[in-house]
């Protein structure tokens, strides 16, 4: 089911009414029902995955808390992750090594190989991790293991959260799930009001940028270098909005229920540097790498090089998370690349401290992380550099596409920064005045905006397909 | 306890029927300058669905995208065929469009003729829902149209009754209609320029695919079967194509042309014409031919249009 479709608004009035109408000892139930709805809206054969994926880490946890040697405990872990994996490699990268098998060795192309072109389930990524993340954290001693099968069943797929992150702790999410959750008027406001902030990003932003940029990328060689910079830095922003909007309205669907997501993106385009960008954006899948891949194999406990070969092995690892494509592992290792750099030189030179300074790395972050938008961006690494090619040339006319798309997409934007730059230096100090009647006219606007200037046709989120 | 979470449920509610009103009341105030809006529309595309739904007597009606606007000179038509003729054409629009359209038509005037523009490659590509929002202003004023737009679902029928939901992203098309300088004369909008001093020119697309779209050519056959049960004669026509498209022994294609033989509708096909193909002085754009090549064609055209308006008129 899609946030941005009816049938979600009248799923989710539904589920909130009825959670708390329930006695908190059904209310478990409903949500977990509600989540193996919303799941197998999309696909009833989904759900199969999604319960095998519990069960399998639902009875390695609990096998590996009465694991009688450390040997064991181990074999158990490996277990939990190699099921884990393996189901994420059959369904999302079968194809992709299939085929990149045989590009490197052709004669293998000859042999039959077994390439799968399965179907790739929604959030196949978010929960595998999620669910995998439990059993490390089981495994290392940081949570103990649930005993509670339904519960767990639904911290693996608990709605908002299901398809796109962010991908919570069990540390954090399932003790949340045990407490019971009163009517709270501030936090069910706050949440509809995060809620609306998320329509706005996906509906009035991000789809309205999408149909500029769909009408560039996908016809890259007949444009100019000039259009596909627009195109590019309008990508930037259409991701951006794409998944933090999901993020919001994820977050803000969990608080009118009474639970705390964590924040998925902290104004990212606001970075003044790679390393900071990445504590902006995606933060759940960020701390994800970080505590489960990247201080396991060392992280920067070691020698420098090893340390940079770690970060590069993240980004890369990353940027395959992100989809079963060249493209997306080169996006990481771009990424991995700029922080390797950054690393080595560091530009902290007194000069760059001034707000002229601070700005010129603004840009630059945001110049770099638009570079690795192109390849993430591309159908493949050559069409990438074509593009990047075409770009660096300058030539040619601004294509501006329907006209009155072009000025929505520009009043979305501005909208956007004068909200986001307002946000970054200007935070609000208005806890208080939350729910005042300025609250009421400003969520009255964005309201309206939303109506008035949101694409409703558009379709889903991008990061879906990961 | 129990008291204090009752006072709370019911702040809220209070909250949110506040909220709600607050938004009623904008969307009705809204909803009186939106239709004013549209009404007074004096130029642009609104202008000319407005004159279409409302005003038009014209015996002949061209319906299509681009391909009309642009192409299809009436004044030429009125001029050759001595028939009072609209340009219907609207950029962007495909069958399911022209489906909608043609139900307002058919209710309130039968013209005399029905031009429909096609080309073979639209029968493969998806249908364009997503364009048909350009026909929500008109939701309640004509009620035709309510089968296209709400899907068949109360649900949607109820949000239109929002000006914002009608209204939305149309609000710059209304206001900016005014401003703009654009040549119209009768829905048709000439574009000024050649293909002769472009560096480059867009390649030829590859050949058709195997399957036609189903849903394309249901609605093809819906929006002929709706004509030829109606008072208006309905003639399809294929504009000219910068680059030369055949469709050799597709079958999809020659099964769609049996079935307008059958249903004995004329099917003039300028696609491949000589006159047209690579000649890069009459075209704006490899897929619109420019004013000096629209008053061309649209001549061309009305030369296999006369016959059949002549012999009708003998019947």
């Amino acid at each position: 089911m899609l946030f941005n479709s009816l049938s979600f608004l009248y799923f989710f009035c539904v589920v909130v009414i009825v959670f708390f109408s329930l006695p908190h000892r059904y209310r478990w139930m409903l949500l977990l029902a509600a989540s193996y709805f919303f799941y197998a809206y999309w696909k009833l054969e989904y759900l199969v995955l999604i319960v095998f994926s519990t069960l399998v880490d639902y009875a390695v946890a609990l096998k590996m808390e009465k694991a009688s040697t450390p040997a064991y405990k181990k074999a158990f872990l490996w277990l939990s992750i190699a099921l884990n994996l393996g189901v994420l490699v059959l369904f999302k990268y079968s194809g992709f090594l299939g085929n990149s098998l045989a590009t490197i060795f052709p004669s293998l192309s000859d042999q039959n190989l077994l390439i799968y072109n399965l179907v790739l389930p929604v959030g196949i990524s978010f929960y595998t991790f999620q669910s995998m993340s439990y059993s490390i954290d089981v495994y290392r001693g940081q949570k103990k293991a649930e005993k509670h099968l339904g519960i767990f069943a639904l911290y693996v797929s608990f709605f908002p959260q299901l398809v796109a992150g962010p991908i919570e702790r069990s540390t954090s999410l399932l003790p949340q799930f045990f407490k019971k959750q009163e009517i709270n008027q501030e936090r069910i406001l706050s949440g509809l009001s995060q809620i609306l902030r998320g329509f706005f990003k996906k509906l009035v932003v991000a789809d309205r940028l999408a149909i500029y940029v769909d009408a560039i990328y996908n016809n890259y060689d007949n444009h100019s270098g000039l259009s596909l910079a627009l195109a590019t830095f309008f990508f930037a922003f259409q991701i951006y909005c794409d998944f933090s909007g999901y993020s919001d309205i994820a977050i803000g669907s969990a608080r009118v229920l009474g639970y705390d997501l964590m924040e998925n993106f902290k104004r990212p385009y606001f970075a003044k540097s790679v390393r900071t960008f990445w504590s902006r954006w995606h933060i759940s899948l960020s701390t994800w790498f970080r505590d489960y891949l990247y201080i396991p194999i060392g992280g920067n406990r070691v020698v420098k090089w090893r340390m940079h070969y770690n970060l590069m092995v993240v980004f890369l690892v990353s940027g395959l998370w992100h989809g079963a494509n060249w493209t997306f592992v080169f996006w990481g290792g771009l990424h991995g690349l700029y922080l390797i750099f950054e690393l080595l030189f560091p530009l902290n030179i007194s000069r760059f401290n001034s707000v002229l300074g601070q700005g010129l790395k603004m840009v630059k972050t945001f110049v770099l992380v638009c570079l690795a938008w192109v390849f993430f961006r591309s159908e493949s690494i050559d069409q990438a550099f074509e593009i990047i090619h075409k770009i660096v040339s300058f030539k040619g006319s601004l294509y501006f596409g329907g006209q009155s798309n072009f000025i929505y997409a520009v009043i979305a934007l501005f909208l956007l920064l004068l909200v986001e730059v307002k946000q970054e230096w200007l935070p609000s100090k208005a806890s208080k005045q939350l729910f005042t009647y300025q609250w009421g006219i400003k969520y009255l606007v964005i309201f309206v905006l939303i109506l008035l200037l949101g694409v409703f046709d558009k379709g889903q989120f991008i990061y879906f397909q990961f | 306890m129990k008291a204090s979470k009752h006072i709370e449920v019911k702040q809220l509610i209070r909250k949110i029927i506040l909220f709600l009103l607050a938004f009623v009341l904008l969307d009705v105030i809204s909803a009186v300058f939106l239709e004013k809006l549209l009404v007074n529309q004096s130029r642009g595309d609104y202008q000319k669905f407005n004159y279409l739904f409302n005003e038009s007597q014209d015996q002949i009606i061209f319906l299509g995208n681009s391909r009309v606007e642009h192409q299809i000179v009436p004044q030429v038509v009125e001029e050759t065929t001595g028939l009072n003729a609209y340009n219907a054409g609207i950029g962007g629009r495909d069958i399911l469009f022209s489906n909608a359209v043609l139900d307002v038509l058919l209710e309130r005037h039968q013209a005399n003729y029905l031009v429909l523009e096609m080309q073979w490659a639209n029968l493969f590509d998806p249908v364009k829902e997503d364009r048909m929002s350009f026909l929500n202003p008109y939701y309640f004023s004509n009620p035709e149209l309510q089968k296209w737009l709400n899907e068949g679902r109360i649900d949607k029928h109820f949000l239109y009754h929002s000006s914002f939901v009608r209204y939305n992203s149309t609000l710059w098309d209304l206001l900016s209609a005014s401003f703009t300088s654009d040549e119209i004369d009768r829905g048709y909008k000439p574009l000024r320029g050649n293909l002769e001093n472009r560096s480059t020119v867009t390649p030829p697309n590859q050949g058709f695919p195997e399957e036609l779209n189903a849903r394309k050519v249901e609605l093809y056959k819906s929006f002929i079967n709706k004509v030829l049960q109606s008072k208006s004669q309905l003639i399809i026509i294929v504009t000219p194509n910068f680059h030369p498209k055949e469709i050799g022994s597709h079958q999809g294609l020659h099964s769609f042309i049996r079935f307008l033989k059958e249903k004995k509708v004329p099917l003039l096909d300028f696609g491949n014409s000589e006159e047209y193909v690579e000649n890069k002085s009459i075209f704006y754009d490899v897929r619109h031919l420019n004013h000096e090549g629209a008053v061309e064609f649209t001549s061309m055209l009305c030369d296999s249009l006369t016959p059949i308006v002549n012999s009708d008129q003998l019947q």
